[in-house]
């Protein structure tokens, strides 16, 4: 069938992606189609090469170009404070915001058992071990003021408590139902100061 | 006098059988004549699902795209209060965009609350006999229209609701898991409840006067909203705890608002046991006539109202003291009948014919 119709087999993989619905995945292959082969190609080069050239941190799991991203091989930053973000993009937030100086960990998923991911399927042993390996004092979870955010935050809390660090959560400043990728570096760094007990 | 809110120009496409509709109505009255099965109740529906998100019939957005055809959509301008809105809505089975003024509303009080009208259609008898989610849902209706952050709050708590039972459904079990959404349940729960509470007990006084104006003459209607959830958060998140245990057995969250219910009482009795047909209307119409009253009260904007299929619900008698009382409120009217006849107590009213799914003024 992508043989027949090239565009509609564009269209159909680029309305998979978040935020882009079938009417703008089809304005977006037409506007590739105008702006010529090469900007066409290039896109497809950068897009297929990411998962070769990008993985996990191994430490901290946000995404990276090498073994250990640059934050967690930062020897000035300090390991008794570990901030709990669920994505990469929050984490980006949080560094532009500049106030923070610990270490990161970043869940990729959040609680939310109406999409399948329940206790058992999330991932809270890594977070664990590594909270117990490095000695780390306090954690702040950072999850999003949504419903699953919260939930999320609550069951972290519940199950770090046993290791006796200190649990904050970015509190004010960040709306919710809001996107922390959408908050300004301000009133994001206002939220980490703002942090409260959990 | 509070100014009124009203439908300057309504245009829908795809919703139900309506197909391409474009209504100018009259500031005032408007009355829409059609056989059966023509469009009537279906245009009153798109008026209150641009309103509201939601069908007053239960339908879903499958059951409102029109047949065959691939999206649903309205163009709503209502003018009154301060300035004119615009609302748009498109619609599909699966996806749904609501707009004012060319923007996702903001917060959800923006948009429900310039989009204020009260319905009165002939399933309304369930209000007094059906299901509690029907009452819950009147006093949700004039709720998210004007305590900001309320519409925000019934979503967080519907969802934070599902995926506690969904856990609570699971073939294991983990405690910490459960808990972790007892404090949103509780925050926004015990918030729910009090403004309903609240709201019920303004509602009382309103319904009662309505009921007396189109006589129900010697019985007193009563109403108080039923709620097992303490009003206090913590108190709420208490209790939550206290019944995981039947939580756990049932697999489901028995306390909260959306186990609660509206009782409505005729002279004492439960209204659903003694009220009789006829009765029965009469306490659906007063308590929508005291919607109305109480959204007026409080938003300072008199809604509009639409009543579907009028005749067939009231006699004569109570049809003409309902429009007495209306025609003194100045609010927008849109009045659906089969029956010409009904003219007569509109003799001002701007006609319009329906007729297989089309609209025109006459
Ligand atoms: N999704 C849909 N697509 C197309 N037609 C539909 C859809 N849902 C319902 N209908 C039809 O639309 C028509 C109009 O229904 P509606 O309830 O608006 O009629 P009405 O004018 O209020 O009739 P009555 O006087 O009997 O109450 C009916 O024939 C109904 O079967
Ligand atoms: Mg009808
Ligand atoms: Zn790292």
């Amino acid at each position: 069938m992508s043989d027949d119709d090239p565009i509609g087999a564009a269209v159909k993989l680029l309305a998979r992606l978040p935020g882009v619905g079938e009417k703008s995945a089809r304005r977006m292959a037409y506007s590739l189609l105008a702006s010529g082969p090469q900007f066409a190609k290039a896109l497809g080069d950068a897009v297929a090469s990411l998962p070769e050239r990008v993985r996990k941190c191994s430490v901290c799991g946000t995404y990276t170009g090498r073994e250990t991203c640059n934050i967690c091989s930062d020897p000035q930053r300090t390991d008794d404070i570990l901030c709990v973000v669920a994505r990469p993009w929050e984490l980006d937030a949080l560094e532009r915001a500049g106030s923070f100086r610990g270490r990161y960990h970043v869940l990729h998923t959040l609680l939310d058992p109406l999409s399948g991911l329940g206790p058992e399927q999330f991932p809270l042993d890594p977070l664990l071990a590594r909270v117990e390996s490095a000695h780390t004092s306090e954690v702040i979870v950072a999850t999003p003021p949504t419903v699953e955010g919260e939930a999320t935050a609550l069951f972290l809390a519940e199950a770090l408590r046993p290791l006796g660090v200190k649990l904050s959560r970015i509190a004010s400043g960040v709306p919710h139902g809001g996107d922390l990728e959408f908050v300004d570096p301000i009133t994001l760094g206002r939220a980490l100061e703002g942090r409260r007990g959990l | 006098m509070t100014p009124a809110l009203r439908v300057a120009r309504l245009v829908v496409r795809g919703f139900r059988n309506l197909d391409a509709v474009s209504v100018e109505p009259d500031p005032r009255a408007n009355l829409f004549v059609g056989a059966n099965g023509q469009g009537k109740t279906s245009l009153l529906e798109a008026v209150d699902f641009v309103a509201t998100l939601r069908s007053f019939r239960g339908a879903t957005r499958s059951q409102l795209v029109g047949h065959g055809v691939a999206q649903a959509a309205a163009r709503m301008v209502v003018e009154g209060g301060d300035l004119a809105h615009e609302f748009r809505l498109t619609f599909d089975r699966k996806t749904r965009d609501a707009t004012m003024d060319g923007k996702r509303p903001e917060r959800a009080v923006h948009y429900y609350g310039a989009a204020a009208c009260v319905v009165f259609h002939p399933q309304d008898l369930d209000l007094v006999r059906g299901s509690p989610d029907l009452r819950r849902r009147l006093l949700d209706r004039v709720l998210v229209r004007v305590v900001d952050g309320y519409g925000e709050a019934l979503r967080s708590y519907a969802r934070a609701l599902k995926a506690r039972n969904a856990l609570l459904r699971g073939a294991t079990v983990d405690p910490r898991a459960v808990a972790a959404y007892d404090p949103m349940l509780a925050r926004f729960g015990s918030a729910i409840v009090r403004a309903r509470i609240g709201l019920t007990d303004e509602l009382l006084p309103a319904a009662r006067a309505a009921a007396d104006d189109i006589a129900l003459s010697g019985s007193e209607v009563s109403i108080a909203y039923r709620t097992k959830s303490p009003t206090d958060a913590g108190e709420y998140r208490e209790a939550l705890a206290r019944a995981y245990d039947t939580d756990r057995a049932r697999t489901l969250t028995t306390i909260g608002p959306h186990a609660d219910d509206v009782v409505i009482k005729w002279s004492g009795r439960l209204a659903r046991d003694v009220a009789s047909q006829g009765q029965t209307r009469a306490i659906a119409l007063a308590l929508r006539l005291a919607e109305l009253e109480v959204l007026e009260r409080r938003s300072g904007r008199l809604p509009w109202l639409l009543l579907d299929d009028v005749s067939s619900e009231l006699d004569r008698e109570r049809t003409a003291r309902l429009f007495a009382r209306i025609a003194a409120m100045e609010a927008q009217l849109w009045v659906t009948t089969t029956d010409p006849a009904v003219s007569a107590l509109l003799p001002d009213a701007k006609r319009f014919v329906v007729h297989a799914g089309t609209v025109n003024a006459q």
